[in-house]
């Protein structure tokens, strides 16, 4: 017996098979992932991702402001770009208090952006440069510096002015007449400044918003700062992106695979009460049961299992509620999907197969089924992180979120959302962060869903 | 079929008389009645407020009386009044006088002189006037949209349309509302703000609410009539000579848009639960406003009345749905 099985006269079989062998195989998650780095729009979808995640974790370190310090000299502020961005915002004019300081400016002048206008006590008890270009007014104690063009008219040697240095003003208001007889009527309303040789009228409502630079995004109404608040914001949606799919796999998956692998009775009767559960209004439900706990004026017997819930939703700054909320509805669509490709692989050949050569229940269903079905539960789940987002958002936003100072996207946009006409940056840039990231979640399971399961590509 | 029906009746009663009960036992089980609130009240006093809100019955009494004053309908004479206990929500006129009446839901705590029923008659009106109009922008945009990205696949179309379906998808009325308001409300100014009461009103929070649904309904319906266009028998269809109107129209967007009745049933649920963000933003006095302020004011009666009709909404309108697809697609009435 020279020859080996394998071998055919005597050149071994194995010889003219190596250049394939050597060829390596790529495993489906290699493959998946190859062809998810292609996908362009996923790949922004993840980075956009991978951003927040960095925000939330390092939110401390990467936010100019704690969330929570006010700055009440400030509030409802926003930066010069802003105003450029909100035709409608216009800014407040700069004031500040004189206390003693060599006034370099008089009342009227005329001053560019850069100038130099107090030196020595000011504000800050330093020097303040104008950082817009207008007509100063030296008001009482105070220094306003207004930035907008002026109703301006020459007062002549010899003529009357009907009007108060300050009065207020109507539209068509008579304001002086000339040397030669004519009448000026103001073009609109507003307040009169008498100067030397001249008379303006600075016209009501136009700057409401205080300017101030340091804060990027402006500051809300109670003047925190809305940048660094959106990145604390990220903490919160990102923590119940996680949550969902957590409960989902824990609850939601092992449930499936077992009433999906018994089949029969158990399935049956597993599943009817998803079925019910899936019927209820169960975000109704969540809704009452915050409501309840959380609002109720009595105190809770300390010890209590109502006492024990809300000192740990309190201790979370109002999150565990919402987790709670969450958990209880993520895990029963994942236990339908899981059910569902359990059943289909069940009687398939490999299982068959692993069953009749001993394998375990336990074992057939951890090493032969979970692996074929992982693919669809992460496509389903991804493309669920949405929902999840949009649920913490919602209750928040109707005032049963987070807790006070705690930093949501849902409460900025929901308190925003009342100051619109006046202030609409409050409420525009949280919407738009929870708006990219549900679109990052939705590209990034687009992507995995093309890149893990070929055949669904293009479909929906 | 009739058994199929029977079944999803069933069903639904059983899941009712669930959110019933934990309703119920979820409000009375929150320590502190109704009436411990900002000042201590005299017993005296408390015993005969508990009295008249029937609260010093048996906790099983208290719950089959007040199912049985909702579920219950009672035929009543002219002699008939309206009173603080005793109001319903649903009244059809019988002749001679007569009227049934159906669905009390007992006095509102915190408004001493109306009823839970007269704050629904009142508020619901408009979340379904506006649920409607929504349900209106979803259609009317998402079908055309979904049909014409699957007759035009791959092309400029097709990805305009889809990549508008995704932005969709990932706006909430959370987002949608509060930028809506401001393009057109506050930047060109063209449309109120807030408010309710004419046509102009209409139109901001019905395309907030409807937004989203009609980039699902758009996804769906690509995705559905992508499936039927490869089907035999549109092959036949075409080639037997029919115009490609008429092939798209009859034989297969017909058959295209039966999936998309599955998404009707969520939806109902999306336009309910979005209208409290929606009447929120936007000033609507709809019934989602005011179940938020419900819940703000503990006004327990009325939050139980609210969640019950909620749920009822809800799970009647996903068991309409259900036979609807049943009666469409026979193959539902066997799994």
């Amino acid at each position: 017996m020279a020859t080996k099985i394998g071998e055919i006269g005597g050149v071994p079989a194995v010889a003219k098979l190596e250049p394939q062998s050597a060829q390596k195989g790529e495993s489906l998650w290699a493959d998946a992932w190859k062809r998810l780095s292609r996908n362009r729009a996923a790949m922004l979808g993840l980075v956009i991702i991978l951003i927040n995640i960095f925000m939330a974790i390092f939110a401390d370190v990467i936010a100019p402001y704690p969330y929570d310090l006010q700055d009440r000299d400030y509030s409802n502020s926003a930066p010069a770009w802003l105003m450029g961005v909100f035709p409608k915002l216009s800014p407040r004019d700069e004031e500040w208090r004189i206390s003693g300081g060599e006034l370099q400016v008089v009342h009227g002048q005329r001053v560019n952006e850069g100038d130099l206008l107090i030196t020595g006590v000011g504000r800050d008890a330093e020097a303040i440069v104008a950082n817009v270009g207008g007509t100063v007014f030296v008001n009482g104690s105070r220094l306003e510096l207004s930035p907008i063009a002026l109703f301006e008219t020459a007062v002549s040697d010899g003529v009357t002015v009907n009007v108060r240095d300050e009065a207020v003003i109507q539209p068509g208001t008579v304001l002086t007449t000339d040397a030669a007889g004519a009448t000026v009527t103001a073009p609109e309303g507003g307040t009169v400044y008498l100067f030397a040789d001249r008379l303006l009228v600075r016209p009501n409502n136009v700057g409401y918003v205080p300017l101030k630079n340091e804060h990027f995004l402006g500051t809300d109404n109670l003047g925190r700062d809305i940048f660094s608040r959106i990145i604390h914001g990220a903490r919160v949606s990102l923590l119940v992106a996680f949550i969902g799919p957590l409960v989902s796999f824990f609850i939601g998956l092992p449930y499936g695979l077992i009433a999906g692998y018994a089949g029969g009775r158990v399935d049956n009767i597993m599943m009817r009460i998803v079925d019910l559960m899936y019927a209820f209004p169960t975000l109704l439900l969540i809704i009452l049961f915050m409501a309840l706990f959380r609002t109720s004026f009595a105190s809770y017997e300390p010890g209590s299992f109502a006492a024990t819930l809300g000192a740990i939703d309190r201790a979370s700054g109002g999150m565990f509620f919402i987790f709670i909320g969450v958990g209880l509805t993520s895990w029963m669509q994942l236990a339908r999907l899981t059910r569902g490709q359990v059943l289909s692989l069940r009687e398939r050949e490999f299982v068959v197969a692993a069953r009749s050569l001993g394998s375990t229940n336990r074992n057939t269903i951890i090493r032969h089924i979970f692996p074929n079905i992982l693919g669809p539960i992460i496509i389903a789940e991804t493309l669920t992180i949405p929902t999840y987002i949009r649920y913490e958002a919602f209750l928040s936003f109707i005032g049963l979120g987070v807790n006070a100072p705690t930093s949501s996207w849902g409460t900025m946009i929901s308190d925003g959302s009342r100051a619109i006409a006046s202030y609409p940056f409050q409420a525009i840039f949280p919407a738009l962060a929870l708006f990219l990231v549900m679109f990052a979640f939705n590209f990034l399971g687009d992507g995995l869903r093309d890149a893990l399961d070929p055949r669904m590509r293009g479909v929906d | 079929m009739g058994r199929f029906i029977a079944r999803r009746f069933l069903w639904m009663t059983l899941v009712l008389f669930l959110v019933s009960l934990v309703t119920f036992f979820l409000m009375r089980s929150v320590p502190g009645g109704p009436f411990s609130r900002e000042k201590e009240v005299p017993p005296q006093i408390l015993e005969a407020l508990n009295a008249k809100y029937n609260l010093d019955a048996p906790l099983v009494q208290q719950y089959t009386d007040y199912v049985g004053d909702v579920v219950v309908p009672r035929v009543t004479d002219s002699t008939w009044r309206r009173t603080i206990n005793e109001d319903y929500l649903l009244n059809i006129p019988l002749p001679g006088g007569y009227a049934l009446r159906w669905m009390n839901f007992g006095p509102s705590f915190r408004d001493r002189n109306r009823t839970v029923s007269a704050i629904i008659a009142f508020h619901l009106p408009v979340t379904m006037q506006l649920g409607l109009a929504a349900l209106m922008v979803a259609l009317v945009v998402g079908i055309p949209a979904g049909t014409i990205s699957a007759l035009r696949r791959n092309t400029i179309y097709d990805y305009a349309g889809m990549s508008i379906a995704i932005v969709g998808v990932s706006v909430s009325t959370i987002t949608s509302g509060p930028l809506l308001q401001y393009i057109f409300g506050v930047n060109l100014g063209i449309l109120p703000l807030s408010g309710w009461g004419t046509w102009q009103h209409f139109i901001l929070p019905a395309i907030a609410l409807g937004f989203t649904e009609s980039a699902i309904i758009a996804r769906l319906t690509r995705a559905s009539l992508l499936q039927v266009l490869h089907e035999d028998y549109v092959r036949t269809a075409r080639a037997k000579g029919l115009r490609e109107r008429h092939v798209v129209i009859v034989h297969t967007l017909k058959n295209a848009l039966i999936p998309v009745i599955t998404v009707l049933g969520p939806i109902t649920a999306f336009l309910l639960t979005g209208s409290f963000v929606v009447e929120r933003i936007f000033g609507v006095p709809g019934i989602g406003e005011a179940f938020v302020t419900s819940i703000s004011d503990r006004d327990y009666p009325l939050i139980m009345g609210m969640t019950l009709l909620f749920a009822f909404l809800l799970v009647v309108s996903n068991t309409v749905v259900d036979i609807a697809y049943a009666w469409l697609d026979p193959r539902i009435r066997f799994d």
